[in-house]
Order: C-alpha cells, then sequence, then structure tokens
C-alpha cells in the first residue's frame, strides 16, 4: 500500500457560517430550491466546489430546510432563527492565510450562490437578497467560543471579510443570546445590488 | 487559534481507557492515510466506532441524467473497500435504552451543528445518527461524547449494539418492574467483553417491562428480554425475566422463541455470556446472509441451542460484575418537582389535540408522560437545546428516545403540562399525533443509506402530511394503526411489524426503473411486535397515499364493532384488499404518467440513467415480466394457504413462486427450458449463480441461496412458522429477480441465445 500525500491534512478551517436575508417570507416555497440544487450538481454550477447530494429537511420548525452538501460546505435554505435566507457554512477546505481569508472565501461563496438564485429562470425574479444585513456565526466552540474572548478573537477577521465583499466595513453587533447556541453576530451594511458586491 | 484541540482540552474528562481507545482510533486513521492499515480491515475498525457509511461514498453519483464522478480531493485513499476517505459518513450514537441527560443532548447539538447538518436524527433502535460528517472529525467528535459519558464504541460492526428499552420503563402502569437499570447494566457489561468481539454478524438485545405492550418489541431482537417476577423467599417478590433468542427482522423476519420462562436477575448476565459465547462459537462467520443468531437458533432447534448455552453456562467462573448492580435498582429516576394533579386543560383546541395524543398519566399520580413528536425522527440544535431546558426545569434531568422515532419527558407533573406544551410549541415541538397513524416512521432509506432501494423518508413524510389534515376524522382505532416504511429488504423502518408496512422495491417497465414500494399488512406492533406480516402486492411509490387512503377507508367503513385492524384484514381476507389494489399496480407507459418513473421529494427522474432504452428490450423485457408477474401472484397464493393455516399449501405454492421467477429469468437466455423443477434448479444455477448474474450488489448470492435451499427440502413436513419464512424468502427471491432482470436490460443482455 502506498502513502497518499493527497490526503488532506488535519486542517483547521474556522467553520464560518454566513446567511443572507431573502425579501418576501412567503415568496418561494423552500421544495422550489430541490430542484434547482439539483440541477447546480447536474451542471457542475459551482466550479469548485465538490457537489455530493441535496437534503431536504423542510418538515422540521426551524430547521435546516433544504442543504446542497458539499465536501467543504453547505448551502443553505431555511428559515432558521425565523429568518428565511441563504446561508454558507464553510466546514473544511485548504488552510488559508489567515481567518480574514477564511472568512472572505466563504462569504464569495455564499453571494456567488445568491447570485445564482437570483438568476434563476424557476424562481423568475422572486430570489431578492437583502444586502442590508448578513447574519455571521462560527459553528466552532473551541477555536470561537461564544464569550468575550471568542468575540474579541474572530471579529476582525468577520469585518475584513465584509469588507473585501461590500467594500465597506458596516456594523457589526454580536448577538448574545442563549450562551450554549454558536458565536453569532449581525452586519449592518449600505445597500449596494448584489451584482455589485466584489465576489 | 489553531494550537487548540479538543484533545487538549477535554483530557482528564472521560476514562482513562475511553481516551486511550479514541486515540488508538485517532492513530488508525493516521496509519491508513500512510498506507499502513489495509483498507477492510480499517472498515471493520471505524464501524465498531460508530463510524458507517454514507450514499455515494463510492464517488459514483445518479444525477438524474447520468452517472457522475463526485472528484473529492483525496484522490484513491479510501476509507474501506470502494468508500472513498472524503465522502461524508453517518455516525450512529448508541443510547441504551434511549437515556439521555440534558447536558448529553445539549453535546450532541453542538456537534451536529458543528460537523453534521444541523439535524440530530433518531432512529428506530433508540440511537441518534448525525449525517454527513468527515471521517477526520470523528476523533474530536468522539472525544466531545465521552466528555459527557456517551460511547459509540460497537454501535455499528459485528457487535451487542445498542441495547434498547421500553421508554416508560419506571413509570408505566403495565410493567412488572422498571427495566432500565438492567438495561443499563448489561449495556455496560457487554460493552467491549472478550465473548462479543467474534460474532459474525450484528447482535441486538431489548428490554421490555411487560408481555402486552409494543415499547421493547422484544420478539424481534437476537436476545428479547421481558420483565416478570414471582413469589420469593418469606412473601417476597422475586423479578426475573423471560428470555427469547433468536428473533430479528431483516430479510426474512423471525420471531423470537422462548429460552427459558424465569431468568432471575443475578443470572441475567451469566446466561446472555453464554448465548454470546455459542453466538461467536457456532454462529455462521463467512455467509453473512445467515449470520444472524435466529440462523444458528433455527439450525440447531430450540432445544439443542438451549443445551449448548445451559452447558457453556454452567462452565463460565463467576463473577463480581454479574451481581455488584443489582443492589442499586431500586433508585434509578427520580422526579425534580412534587406531583400535581392536572386542572381542567383550558378548552384551547390545540392543547386539547396535543394532550389527547401527547400525554398519559404514570403509574406515579400526578405525574405524566409528555411525547414529543419529532417529524421523521429529525429535530434541530436549537430544538435539543430547548429540550435540554425543560429536561432540567420540569423532569429531573430524564429524556429518552423511542424507537418510534420521538422522545420522551417522564415525570412532569400534570398541572405542569399546559406551560411544557407552551415551551413546545414555541420551539416547534407541539405537533400532537405521538404514536397514531400520523406518526409515520421510516429508515434514512435513499435519501442517506447506501442499501435503499426507495424513498422511504419521501414516502413518510408524505403520508404524515396526508394524514395529519385528516387527522379530526380518526376515530381512536383508525387513529391508533401504525404505519412504517423501510427503503430495502433490510427492515430497519420495521414494516413487518405495522398495521400498514411499506418496503421499498423496484421495477422495470419498458426500460426504465419504477419506484414501489410492498404493501405488507398483518404485522402487530403490540404483544412486543408480536407477528409479522406478509407482503400483498407491489403498487407505485407515487401511488402509496391512495392504497393507505383505500385500505383505511375500507377499515373505517366495514369493520365490526370494537374489531382491531389486525382482526379485521384476517376476516375481510388480503383477497379483498390485493383486488381493491389491482388498478395500482398497473404501470402506464413514461409518456403517460411520469409521475409515477420519479420517487417522493426526489425530482431526479429513478434510476433511468442505470439501464439502457429501446423497443427490442422493452419487448423482450416484458415476456420475462409474464413470468415474474406469475411468480408474485402464486407467492400471494402461498400467503393465502398460509393464513388459512395450511403449511404444506403454502411452502409449496412458495417453491412454486420461486420456480415461476427462475423459469422467467432462464427464458431470457433460452428458450428450451420446460417445466421440470430440477432442470429449472439447474439451469437457474448454471446461467445467474454460477456466473453471479443473480448476485446482489450487497446481498450477493444470498436469494438464490433461499430458492436452492427450499427446492431441496421436504415440503410435506413444513410448519407454519417454517411456511412463513418460505413465503417471505420467496418474496424476496422474485423481487431480486425483478433487479436481476433490470441489470440484464441494462447491459442489452435480454434475449435468448
Amino acid at each position: 500500500m502506498n502513502p497518499h500525500p493527497q490526503a488532506n491534512p488535519a486542517v483547521h478551517t474556522i467553520h464560518h457560517a454566513f446567511k443572507l436575508p431573502l425579501v418576501g417570507e412567503s415568496a418561494i416555497a423552500l421544495d422550489e430550491f430541490i430542484p434547482i440544487f439539483h440541477g447546480w450538481i447536474r451542471n457542475r454550477a459551482l466550479a469548485d466546489e465538490v457537489m455530493i447530494d441535496v437534503a431536504d429537511y423542510a418538515h422540521v420548525h426551524g430547521g435546516p430546510g433544504v442543504l446542497l452538501v458539499c465536501h467543504e460546505g453547505h448551502y443553505v435554505v431555511d428559515r432558521s432563527r425565523n429568518l428565511l435566507g441563504l446561508a454558507y457554512h464553510r466546514r473544511r477546505g485548504q488552510p488559508l492565510a489567515d481567518g480574514t481569508a477564511d472568512a472572505t472565501l466563504a462569504l464569495r461563496r455564499l453571494i456567488r450562490a445568491a447570485r445564482l438564485l437570483a438568476d434563476d429562470p424557476a424562481l423568475a425574479g422572486r430570489a431578492v437578497f437583502d444586502t442590508t444585513r448578513l447574519e455571521l456565526r462560527v459553528l466552532d466552540r473551541l477555536r470561537a467560543p461564544n464569550d468575550d474572548a471568542g468575540w474579541a478573537a474572530v471579529q476582525p477577521s468577520l469585518r475584513g471579510a465584509i469588507a473585501a465583499v461590500w467594500g465597506h466595513e458596516g456594523a457589526l453587533e454580536r448577538h448574545v443570546g442563549d450562551p450554549r447556541a454558536p458565536l453569532s453576530a449581525w452586519a449592518r451594511l449600505p445597500a449596494t445590488a448584489l451584482a455589485a458586491l466584489h465576489a | 487559534m489553531d494550537d487548540v484541540r479538543w484533545k487538549q482540552r477535554l483530557a482528564g474528562a472521560a476514562s482513562a481507557e475511553l481516551e486511550a481507545e479514541i486515540d488508538v482510533f485517532e492513530t488508525q486513521l493516521r496509519l491508513r492515510k500512510d498506507g499502513k492499515i489495509e483498507d477492510k480491515l480499517f472498515a471493520e475498525t471505524r464501524l465498531r466506532r460508530g463510524a458507517y457509511g454514507q450514499r455515494y461514498d463510492n464517488g459514483r453519483r445518479y444525477d438524474g441524467e447520468k452517472d457522475q464522478t463526485i472528484a473529492f480531493p483525496c484522490g484513491d485513499l479510501t476509507k474501506g473497500p470502494e468508500t472513498v476517505w472524503d465522502a461524508p459518513g453517518m455516525v450512529r450514537i448508541k443510547i441504551p435504552f434511549g437515556a439521555l441527560t440534558a447536558t448529553q443532548l445539549e453535546v450532541m447539538a453542538d456537534l451536529a451543528e458543528e460537523y453534521s447538518d444541523d439535524i440530530l436524527h433518531v432512529t428506530t433502535r433508540q440511537d441518534i445518527q448525525l449525517h454527513f460528517i468527515h471521517i477526520d472529525d470523528t476523533p474530536d467528535l468522539f472525544r466531545r461524547l465521552a466528555a459527557v459519558g456517551i460511547t459509540t464504541r460497537e454501535a455499528c460492526g459485528n457487535s451487542v449494539r445498542n441495547v434498547t428499552g421500553c421508554p416508560v420503563a419506571g413509570v408505566c402502569k403495565t410493567e412488572a418492574f422498571d427495566i432500565s437499570p438492567y438495561a443499563k447494566a448489561l449495556a455496560h457489561y457487554l460493552l467491549g467483553h472478550p465473548d462479543t468481539q467474534d460474532f459474525g454478524r450484528k447482535f441486538k438485545i431489548a428490554f421490555s417491562g411487560c408481555a402486552t405492550e409494543a415499547c421493547g418489541l422484544a420478539l424481534m431482537h437476537d436476545i428479547g428480554l421481558v420483565a416478570v417476577t414471582r413469589p420469593g423467599d418469606a412473601g417476597a417478590t422475586e423479578r426475573g425475566f423471560e428470555f427469547y433468542v433468536g428473533g430479528g427482522l431483516g430479510a426474512v423476519p423471525h420471531q423470537a422463541l422462548l429460552l427459558d420462562g424465569f431468568v432471575p436477575e443475578a443470572e441475567l448476565m451469566p446466561l446472555t455470556q453464554a448465548v454470546c459465547r455459542i453466538f461467536a462459537r457456532h454462529g455462521e462467520k463467512q455467509n453473512r446472509a445467515r449470520a444472524r443468531l435466529k440462523f444458528l437458533v433455527k439450525k440447531l432447534g430450540l432445544p439443542a441451542f438451549k443445551q449448548m448455552v445451559d452447558e457453556e453456562r454452567a462452565k463460565i467462573p463467576p463473577e463480581a460484575r454479574w451481581s455488584a448492580w443489582i443492589d442499586s435498582v431500586a433508585a434509578h429516576d427520580q422526579p425534580k418537582r412534587p406531583p400535581a394533579p392536572a386542572l381542567r386543560k383550558a378548552g384551547d383546541a390545540a392543547l386539547d389535540a396535543w394532550w389527547q395524543t401527547n400525554v398519559r398519566p404514570q403509574r406515579q399520580p400526578g405525574y405524566a408522560v409528555v411525547s414529543v413528536t419529532l417529524p421523521l425522527g429529525d429535530f434541530t440544535p436549537d430544538q435539543a437545546r430547548g429540550l435540554a431546558d425543560l429536561a432540567r426545569e420540569y423532569t429531573g434531568d430524564t429524556i429518552r428516545l423511542t424507537v418510534e422515532q420521538n422522545l420522551v419527558l417522564r415525570w412532569v407533573p400534570e398541572a405542569d403540562v399546559p406551560q411544557v406544551y407552551a415551551r413546545l410549541a414555541a420551539l416547534g415541538l407541539a405537533e400532537p399525533g405521538a404514536e397514531s397513524i400520523v406518526d409515520v416512521t421510516a429508515c434514512p432509506g435513499t435519501d442517506t443509506c447506501k442499501l435503499g432501494i426507495s424513498a422511504s423518508r419521501g414516502l413518510a413524510g408524505e403520508l404524515r402530511t396526508r394524514l395529519a389534515a385528516r387527522s379530526a376524522g380518526h376515530d381512536e382505532a383508525l387513529g391508533s394503526l401504525r404505519i412504517k416504511v423501510s427503503g430495502c429488504f433490510n427492515s430497519c423502518g420495521q414494516h413487518h411489524v405495522a398495521d400498514l408496512g411499506f418496503l421499498g422495491v423496484q421495477r422495470n417497465v419498458e426500460g426504465r426503473r419504477v419506484p414501489h414500494f410492498q404493501v405488507v399488512l398483518g404485522g402487530q406492533w403490540t404483544h412486543n411486535a408480536g407477528q409479522f406480516g406478509l407482503a400483498i402486492g407491489a403498487v407505485p411509490s407515487k401511488r402509496i397515499p391512495e392504497v393507505v387512503d383505500r385500505i383505511t377507508s375500507l377499515f373505517a367503513r366495514e369493520r365490526s364493532s370494537g374489531e382491531r385492524f389486525g382482526a379485521f384484514i384476517k376476516r375481510v381476507g388480503k383477497s379483498k384488499i390485493r383486488d381493491m389494489l389491482t388498478d395500482l399496480m398497473d404501470v402506464p407507459p413514461y409518456e403517460q404518467a411520469r409521475e409515477l418513473y420519479h420517487d417522493w421529494a426526489d425530482p431526479r427522474e429513478y434510476g433511468i440513467g442505470d439501464i439502457g432504452v429501446g423497443e427490442c428490450a422493452g419487448e423482450i423485457v416484458s415476456v420475462a415480466k409474464f413470468g415474474l408477474a406469475d411468480g408474485e401472484r402464486v407467492v400471494f397464493e402461498a400467503s393465502e394457504a398460509l393464513e388459512r393455516g395450511d403449511a404444506v399449501a403454502a411452502a409449496k405454492g412458495a417453491l412454486a413462486a420461486m420456480l415461476l421467477a427462475a423459469k422467467a429469468l432462464v427464458r431470457q437466455q433460452t428458450f428450451d427450458i420446460g417445466d421440470d423443477p430440477a432442470r429449472i434448479v439447474e439451469e437457474f444455477r448454471a446461467r445467474f449463480y454460477d456466473t453471479k448474474l443473480f448476485f446482489d450488489t450487497y446481498a450477493g448470492g444470498k436469494f438464490a441461496h433461499y430458492f436452492f435451499a427450499l427446492a431441496a427440502r421436504d415440503l410435506q413436513a413444513a410448519t407454519l412458522d417454517d411456511a412463513h419464512h418460505y413465503v417471505e424468502e420467496a418474496q424476496l427471491f422474485i423481487e431480486a429477480a425483478y433487479a436481476c432482470e433490470t441489470r440484464m436490460a441494462q447491459a442489452g443482455a435480454t434475449a435468448p441465445a
């Protein structure tokens, strides 16, 4: 047996999860995204992602809705925390230069997916994203615990990522809720067209 | 931040032994990456640690038009035969008798959020499963579980799986006594025990507090233990167990047999140990299809098996661990709040409806058991944290998972039930209908399981939605029916013991695959899964809701006063039911009914890329299908004979059905076959078994073995029990024949030479 140098080393990619709200709660049903995500896999719509499958959890209240499961992360359309939106949860990947680069990559992937949905003919222009708000979560209780120290550690990279994509840091505010939940924050951002973001 | 590791952070939180085990596993991961462990060995290693495979982990996926390669970055590194390293997998977390603390639930919520897909899934055996986990994440995941007293060790593989138990044990009105401490003690005793490390197949144990209810499902397990008491010395009551062996579902279900009517509590461990030793020593090791304990019990016969067990028991040197725990069985679960009787329900219709189905009084006055309905067994990390809060505040840290994929809170003061309801409603967990016709259970099926044939979860979700919309019209008899769905013949959805069971199969119609479900009727959920149902025919997946509608409407319309569903089916007869469904079994061509060529909750055309499409193939396939359909008809007639109590006719019918199916396949290769059974067997063996044409990817030649074995038997001596197995085997053989025919069509091998 030969060793496998190409195997992933034990990388420590920060698990950033960013969510962009969709405008209009009832405009689109979650199950409309199922064929769209299957189509993305069929057409290899995301060139730098290894797309695996589509999971349907629309039956779960406040759950992950519909997921496009990829090797490095999941694209999720859900109503979690009472907010309909598209999220990208980064899980793994080659380590980048720093936390800001990690967060920027995750955010750019989210924006790219949002653009694809906004332009998808099956949704006929109903996928309208609110670019003035962004939910940020860090799904890594070891490296980013939900406390002041964790917040201090990740804040610069979150600000950096937003600046890279929006061209503006916006106003970042930590969401202090259930301490058992992942570290999370909201960004208030200047209104910018989806197409004008630096994805 | 990158220097921090869970290993350091949690050092000392778990037992040294458990920490060392996980360290060893992490080393094994490294060795596999370095090419120093062979992949088969690594596969069994990770299985025994609870890290399972998942659909598409061979790196291939059908996208609705064609097969695609999933280009994982790991290259050719595998974590088992045909199992790509980077492909996500499932982690099964054993929860003995389904008992959890709030802290344990919170940790699993964290894990679902950080490593999985934000969903915790309750299985039909009281485990929690997390899906889409990368193997590299498993050591840390195991450490975090170990830190709160959970091990995934032996959750999969050829080992003692999760020990299940009645979720209302200790608070139930009909139990002999609380089985919880016994289940806990036995689960811990057997974990990693040297006598359980050399099994040829998995081994399942279940506890039940009484004979009549369903909760423990003891009779469908390798070992089933039913609590009983008898008068002891000096007026005391002695506790013990009815000890059953050799039950199991799987492809061919077997009901467990009574090994001993009263095993005293102190004998529980040594007798179980003796059974394990006999299974390890004499159980099948080469042929996985015949390796469960049920086959050994059947082969030896119960008296001979019992004699071997008794002799082995006598040889085992006594151990303090056998009885050291017994003194602590009395105090197990304690309430947090004092009892308080229910105040009148407030006239809130939603609360009333929920109370009716999801709340039942405990044996202890003033307390209630609250069932939390989890749709398809799924819940989120946020919901898990909310449930943990409820468990701490109201129940004294007691949560139990159920085999119906729900969760129960016990020791809730009845007066607090409305507040608990309000809190559950805020979490989106106040759906009524627990343990009713609406509460459909299902295995993962094609959603995530490598073996799934049909979308069991998709169908279950659809039935759940439709039945919930009609639930107000359900009377008690209709409302209490159980529907269970399995995505393949392995029966993880436990369809055999449902009133209405569905088993995923497929059919080939003019060169295209059509997802179907076999309709299984006559199972009995109560009395610890007291009876197994039989299939009456296969219907396209998309028409199953209509099947449910017709059967339940007939039951509502024509049942006698007080008549239960099983008795009704027996009185009306399966023939009538089948006749009522015949029109649903015919599948129009693709152009006329495209929706039937899709499965539930999946927009991809079902399997179209896997088979060739052509006029020639379609025409010749239809010839073979006549024979297969004849086989289906004959096996149905055999099941009717079984119902009449005519074992010999049923056994002969099962063989005749297999012969028809085998002949249909042989005719694909030669017209010169005739009707002589010996000739059909011989030709089938040479053309389909020896060539492995008939072999299933996962089951190999198992279904052909059923055929050969039955053809060699003296069917005049068949008992009803034998005949039941033969009919089940014939059904599976016919399903395998359909699958074989499809594969041949795909390969273009459809015309006689």
